[in-house]
């Protein structure tokens, strides 16, 4: 009886103590204490944060890796984080107020995974020269196309935008300029190779690799000898919960900068000057801005992007699905894409893969008119309208308005890529993998051209619609063989593959005249409204190419120490003629990760140091499938009898050269990279060598072979060299809170032709450049580097008579224009002898410098780009077939002896036209590229509302340009022959974005 | 074990389906020069296609009328502010890298290209041999025809013979060009070509043995060879197959091509499209604005105006502002001035706005104009060199009868004008037949190579900045010495 109450008051005194202390602890403080250290070294981690979850509260461990920290509340999360570890939570209890917390280290770079082809290694056991970058570094450039978020974070690879049109595809170099025709890299997205991915939105881009050096690049042997950007799209888990996340943004575009055109008066005086008496009363001419006339006020950029991801035991997926809208800043040149993702792997036996990557594009391209070579030339006394509201004709060329309004021209595509494969483990160590890749593009382009009159010279007399199909796919079967064994020293990794493709093109283009009514309802094609219908269609139409080709791959590595690696491809196509089909593209790479190794001093500090050297051999057939045919075309008839009428003829259309050869670059690449500091410095350095022999590339052909004018033909011609030196460095470090990083990329190309070949009608140079006046402004020549300029040197200007006869000049010079320098001292100014390098497109360096930093819920992040070394050609101030408007420099000009020494007169003959250093500017460039602060929204809140993240930015893209250059953009690219040439580029725009980036 | 089986016959199926085949791709839509011309229509379609040669825009002297613009009859034309290279013509200001000569000289020898096609083809295609024997015959007309017109512009060229030509050749002498290829071509084409009347109406305008003939004549003229020429310019007089029409204005309208007065036309239908029959020749001289908005070059010079006085072909051959033509009143163009005076002495008129009517056709819309067919040699002309080489030869009486035909056309219903030339003094009479190809002759591109060859040019163009021993030929295109690695050399002074 005893017992029992005893028990019972027991049980009450506990529940009560219980229930006093449960109590006591929410009301009471407590001290939590606690060391934090390396899960895998045990060493402390001192300055790691220790912060109460959901709150600002918290505190940083001491230099033996302790902290203590109060709290008051029972139901406490602690977070505990350190730069280079990965964050952990820890849940205080009611019973422990001492914690012992090891953090995992975060990934190394080292032991980071680098996608190459047909494959992945990890980066302590790449022999090859690769530069990576993660997927949301891409994203901070709004672009459609992802490539221009690529701009001078990748070592090695130069990124021109080109033209700023929105749509357009930015150009892109890799170690120099290999080739004297087509240099643009391969992608390969998914696998699939591809010559563009304009259809890839950034979002649904886990991470790009650019694989540089011939180890990397062998094993895509005919293609990659201008390099290969691996893009490899996001995935979802497997057994994770899903994860939905949702951007978007919006932003409006401005113009960096306007040219410097005369103004009215200016100009009239300039008429004058040409002309005397052509403007009697200066004051009452009109002064128009050409420029704002055609550039629109702030149009908008806004995209959405949807992202779900996830996956169940065995089946992983990833859907994207995103809008994309861009104004330009010329009317009627929006771009809008509309994509979808589609990844997902599905395990159907222990042994058995399948899956699907899916990529799909539909754009919508309104063609900008045009107007920028309009604008720049038109005469500022002009106006756009007459009295009566209609256009008026504007000299120079032509009236821009009326250029924009009457110019219809918009094309839309469907582009679907993909990727089907299974993948079977035959073995343990042997895995199959089949898979059929596609990429299908259809697009249609339609342009409307109404019935106008502005001036005898931009009229058009009778309304006319085109519209052309273009039908592109390719289909590509390929099989591999993977086998990878692991012992305790060795290990082997090799892939042997076999793969088909072939491509199939048409596009037939029709158009029909006196529509009978120009509303855009009847922009169709009705047989019963034709007046005549011409059918063409262009030379590329309807062809096949197709491609076989074996593979084989093997990297082994010895103690983690030694690693060498083999490659070798072959590739036949039908490009060529079947003597010389085939092409065989080995190569040989050597790594040795010297730090494991026992003599290498004990430096705590560096954690990574390997030497690497390749060789190989790499190919390119980026030529066209007709260059070795020649051609007879059946559109070549005569007019004969009374009446009149055209009786059909067919005669020589073009010309091909039947012993083509493939294209090779020999490349060896040295390199050495390193780590610091558990990943708080790392970086590597590159010196390749790369040399490209039996170039295809178009010639002119002498005139008397009768191709007619402007008639090229394709030949194997030449050598290039381009060597240079690629350095990536990266700074991760933090402050307490501050967390930042810091990337720097420079690369160097020195490019030389080599060898211009014996086969062709001209062995010491090829000129390029051609402009619209049929000037040639570029010239290649061994010795020099490709497409170098051309034209007079300047000495001054002749001030007098008495000098007109002390140096020679050409004959439609006089006193005031330009005296050029006559280089052999023939006494005469002749092209052939006179005309000497002036300039080159190809820049020594170029570079890219990026800074992050996050303060807790804050980051700012900037990048810089730029290039040096380069000049560019400004042709549209050269080509002149009238008076056209001038650049303000002309105020300058000479108008009597003494008055300029560098700016000639204006006398309206062709004397200072010529090509001459007059029009090469600096194309040296500094840019603020992109400048990105964003806010996480404190987890608190999102926690209300069921979201796992949300982050606001603001961002500006290509705020600041410091360039000498006059025109819009310096970054102009080109084809090899004609780089660098301003002949009226579309500006490129800065932006100014605003955006929000959901995670559910 | 079975898995293995399974996958290696897998492989060898891969293997066995990948075979060369695959890789054979022959072109889609286009025949390759290996297998054409083979039948008889390939025959004749690339006989035609030698023909289209004459309808390239940049066969008119890389485009625009530069032969005219250099002799006294025509100026740069347009309104001032428009293609201010062709100005280098006007002065004698231009240099070897202005575009018209390679245009040009490219679509000459394009032109020779195509002839060979066919020289080197149909020969052997199991055909008619009497219109086989044609074909041949009129392609090589064309290519002598071509060589002719090199030779005359450029001096020494490269003599190209074959579809498959040295990487790299010489300038051949002129002399070379003539004896090898121009003379030989010619006379083939003489012998077999029919005659006019041997033509069906639907095939007017193929050259005929009068076409052959009269080039010869003009080719032995250009050599000099007076006899020669004389011989075969009345060869052609005498065929009675040609005559000249009653009305100097018939010779041009639009809606009487290949006219009894003409050998060598080139035919054009009102098409905007060269592909689809047009020629843009006429659209490049045309009037600007209304009718059929041309481009206004070649303005008809005030020289010439003020030379023809009261010949009635002076408003055959030149368009005024206010005159009225087929229903259209002639206004020109704003941004031209109607009238220009000299710089130097302001009641001195340099220009005044004006067309060349040679060229213009009616009709709204610019393709109208791209139906005007260019008349390359004539019955007039023909005359006119028999008279030229029959007073060279001391056979003045005769000329007079061949000089005044010409003038009694042109005389038309005009009793006052234009009398009859009596004199048989020779070097009055070689003034005068001069004259007389100005007037019959003005704009059609023949004035200034008849300048050079009669020894005339330097009195009559060195005002303008003909300088002698430079300007009697053309500068070899730069481009073409550029490309030929010291073989080519330029002409003497550019």
């Amino acid at each position: 009886m005893e017992n029992k109450l005893l028990t019972a008051f027991k049980g009450v005194l506990i529940l009560v103590i219980i229930i006093w202390s449960a109590g006591h602890l929410k009301a009471q403080q407590r001290t939590i204490t606690g060391t934090v250290f390396d899960a895998e070294t045990s060493e402390t981690l001192p300055g790691a944060n220790v912060v109460i979850k959901g709150t600002q509260q918290g505190t940083m461990t001491d230099t033996e890796g302790r902290f203590t920290l109060q709290i008051s509340e029972s139901n406490v999360t602690l977070v505990i984080s350190f730069i280079g570890y990965e964050k952990q939570e820890v849940t205080v209890t009611g019973n422990k107020d001492a914690y012992e917390i090891a953090l995992q280290p975060k990934a190394k770079s080292l032991d980071e995974v680098v996608v190459i082809g047909y494959g992945t290694v990890k980066k302590s056991d790449l022999t090859g020269s690769v530069s990576s970058m993660k997927g949301e570094e891409l994203t901070k450039i709004s672009s459609a196309n992802p490539l221009e978020g690529m701009q001078g974070k990748l070592s090695g690879a130069q990124i021109s935008s080109g033209s700023g049109e929105p749509g357009s595809s930015p150009i892109v170099r890799i170690r120099g300029v290999g080739t004297l025709n087509n240099a643009n890299p391969i992608y390969v997205v998914d696998g699939v190779i591809l010559d563009d991915i304009s259809f890839l939105s950034s979002n649904d881009i886990e991470s790009v690799e650019l694989l540089k050096d011939a180890s990397a690049t062998a094993i895509y042997g005919s293609r990659g000898a201008n390099g290969v950007i691996i893009i490899t799209t996001k995935s979802g888990s497997a057994g994770k919960e899903p994860s939905i996340s949702f951007k978007t943004e919006y932003g409006v575009q401005q113009l960096e900068k306007k040219i410097d055109l005369l103004g009215g008066r200016a100009f009239a005086e300039a008429l004058n000057d040409i002309s005397p008496g052509t403007i009697n009363n200066l004051d009452a001419v009109d002064d128009f801005d050409w420029q704002d006339a055609i550039f629109q006020e702030n149009p908008v950029m806004q995209s959405y992007d949807l992202s779900v991801s996830g996956g169940s035991e065995k089946l992983d997926y990833y859907l994207g699905a995103g809008v994309f809208d861009q104004e330009g800043i010329i009317p009627k040149s929006q771009y809008r894409r509309y994509n979808l993702k589609l990844n997902t792997n599905y395990e159907a036996r222990e042994y058995l893969t399948f899956g699907l990557n899916l990529s799909g594009a539909y754009t919508d391209d309104e063609n900008a008119p045009n107007v920028v070579g309009a604008a720049y030339r038109a005469w500022p006394i002009d106006t756009p309208y007459d009295e009566e509201g209609n256009f008026a004709e504007v000299q120079g060329n032509g009236n821009p308005l009326a250029a924009i309004e009457y110019t219809n021209n918009n094309s839309k595509s469907y582009r679907i890529v993909g990727n089907l494969f299974t993948e079977i483990d035959i073995l343990e160590n042997l895995r199959f993998k089949t898979s059929y890749q596609f990429d299908l593009r259809q697009s249609k382009n339609r342009s409307f051209s109404p019935e106008y009159f502005v001036s005898p010279t931009q009229q058009n007399s009778r309304n006319s619609l085109s519209i052309s199909f273009t039908e592109d796919r390719t289909w590509i079967w390929e099989n591999t063989l993977n086998y990878d064994l692991d012992t305790e020293d060795h290990t082997v990794n090799a892939v042997a593959g076999f793969t088909m493709q072939e491509r199939f093109y048409e596009s037939p283009n029709i158009t029909m005249y006196r529509l009978v009514r120009e509303d855009p309802l009847f922009w169709h094609f009705n047989a019963s409204l034709t007046d005549t219908v011409d059918v063409s269609s262009n030379l590329g139409d309807a062809f096949k190419n197709s491609m076989i080709s074996g593979l084989f791959r093997t990297n082994y590595t010895y103690k983690s120490k030694y690693l060498a690696t083999v490659s070798v491809r072959t590739d036949g196509s039908s490009k060529f003629n079947k003597e010389d089909r085939f092409g065989v593209f080995p190569s040989f790479a050597l790594g040795w990760n010297v730090i494991k190794e026992p003599f290498f001093p004990e430096w705590d500090a560096l954690d990574q140091l390997k030497v690497k050297g390749s060789w190989g051999i790499i190919g390119n057939e980026k030529i066209n499938w007709y260059d070795r045919f020649s051609l007879i075309g059946s559109n070549y008839g005569a007019v004969f009898g009374h009446p009149e009428a055209i009786r059909p003829g067919a005669t020589f259309f073009s010309a091909g050269n039947q012993n083509l050869l493939w294209e090779n670059t020999k490349q060896t690449n040295i390199g050495v990279e390193f780590s610091i500091e558990n990943d708080k410095i790392n970086g590597s350095v590159d010196y390749y060598y790369k040399l490209t022999d039996d170039i295809l590339v178009m010639l002119d052909v002498p005139g008397f072979y009768g191709f007619g004018s402007f008639q090229q033909v394709r030949f194997n011609a030449a050598s290039v060299l381009n060597t240079g030196v690629e350095v990536d460095l990266q700074y991760n470090n933090n402050f307490g809170d501050l967390n930042y990083s810091i990337s720097a990329t420079g690369s160097t190309v020195h490019n030389e032709v080599k060898e211009l070949g014996a086969t062709t009608p001209t062995d010491s140079v090829i000129y390029g450049g051609g402009l619209a006046n049929g000037d040639r402004v570029t010239a290649t020549r061994v010795g020099e580097s490709i497409g170098y300029f051309i034209g007079y040197e300047i000495e001054g200007l002749f001030q007098n008579e008495a000098q007109l006869e002390q140096y020679p000049r050409l004959s439609n010079q006089d006193v005031g224009d330009f005296i050029y320098k006559d280089q052999n001292g023939d006494g005469e100014i002749t092209p052939d002898a006179d005309r000497v390098r002036i300039g080159s497109p190809i820049p020594d360096f170029t570079f890219g410098f990026g800074v992050n930093l996050s303060y807790k819920n804050f980051g700012l992040s900037f990048d810089l780009q730029g290039q040096t070394g380069n000049e560019i050609y400004n042709a549209k101030n050269q080509t002149r077939f009238g008076i056209y408007n001038f650049e303000s420099r002309v105020e300058d000009r000479w108008q009597g002896e003494g008055t300029s020494d560098y700016e000639p007169e204006l006398d309206g003959r062709a004397g200072n036209y010529q090509q001459s250093e007059y029009f090469i500017e600096d194309g040296s460039y500094l840019r603020l590229r992109s400048l990105v602060i964003s806010y996480d929204l404190p987890e608190s809140w999102m926690e209300q509302a069921g979201i796992a993240s949300a982050n606001l930015y603001l961002r500006g893209t290509n705020l600041y340009t410091l360039s000498g250059y006059s025109g819009y953009s310096p970054d102009l690219g080109g084809s090899p022959l004609s780089s660098g040439i301003d002949s009226g580029i579309y500006p490129v725009t800065s932006m100014y974005t605003m955006g929000v980036n959901i995670k559910f | 074990m079975k898995r293995k089986k399974f996958f290696s016959i897998i492989f060898v199926l891969i293997f066995a389906t990948a075979c060369e085949d695959f890789l054979d791709n022959p072109p889609r839509g286009y025949l390759t020069t290996g297998s054409f011309p083979t039948s008889k229509e390939d025959a004749e379609l690339a006989t035609n296609g030698v023909y289209n040669t004459m309808r390239i825009w940049n066969f008119h002297s890389g485009g625009y009328p530069i032969m005219d613009i250099m002799s006294d009859e025509a100026l740069k034309g347009s309104n001032p502010g428009d293609g201010t290279f062709l100005r280098d013509y006007e002065q004698f200001t231009f240099g070897p890298t202005e575009g018209s000569f390679n245009r040009w000289w490219s679509t000459l020898y394009q032109g020779i290209r195509r002839a060979h096609i066919v020289m080197e083809n149909v020969p052997d295609i199991d055909m008619d041999e009497a219109l086989k024997a044609r074909l041949i015959a009129e392609s090589r007309f064309l290519r002598g025809f071509f060589y002719f017109e090199l030779v005359k512009a450029f001096g020494d060229v490269p003599k190209v013979t074959s579809t498959d030509p040295d990487a790299s050749l010489p300038r051949s002498p002129a002399e070379e060009i003539y004896q090898e290829i121009i003379i030989p071509d010619l006379e083939h084409a003489a012998d077999v070509l029919p005659l006019r009347s041997g033509y069906s109406t639907s095939d007017l305008g193929r050259v005929t043995k009068g076409t052959a003939r009269g080039m010869l004549a003009k080719v032995y003229l250009f050599r000099h060879d007076y006899e020669t020429a004389a011989d075969y310019a009345l060869q052609v007089i005498e065929s009675d197959e040609y005559e000249l029409q009653d009305d100097f204005a018939e010779v041009f309208d639009v809606n009487q091509p290949f006219g009894s007065g003409s050998l060598l036309e080139v035919g054009a239908v009102p098409e905007s499209n060269y592909f689809n029959g047009g020629n843009q020749y006429a659209n490049t001289w045309g009037v600007r604005g209304e009718p059929n908005l041309g481009w206004g070059f070649g303005r008809p010079s005030y020289e010439l105006i003020q030379f023809f006085e009261d010949d009635p072909r002076k408003d055959q051959t030149i368009l005024f502002l206010n005159e009225t033509i087929e229903g259209v009143t002639i206004l020109g163009d704003d941004s031209t001035p109607d009238t220009t005076y000299s710089e130097e002495n302001p009641d001195e008129i340099v220009e005044i706005e004006c067309y060349n009517q040679k060229t213009f056709a009616p009709g709204s819309e610019p393709r109208h104009s791209y139906g005007v067919n260019r008349m390359i040699l004539r019955y007039a002309d023909v005359l006119l060199m028999a008279a030229e080489a029959l007073n060279e030869t001391g056979q003045s009486g005769e000329a007079l009868t061949y000089l005044n035909r010409v003038r009694e056309r042109a005389r038309g219903d005009n009793g006052d004008v234009l009398p009859d030339i009596t004199t048989t003094n020779q070097a009055e009479l070689r003034d005068i037949i001069i004259e007389e190809r100005h007037r019959e002759l003005a704009l059609e591109s023949h004035r200034y190579f008849d300048l050079v060859r009669t020894g005339k040019a330097s009195e009559v163009l060195g005002p303008y900045g003909f300088e002698e021993g430079k300007h009697e030929l053309l500068p070899v295109p730069q481009n073409a010495i550029d490309m030929s690695e010291g073989m080519i050399q330029q002409n003497e002074g550019y």
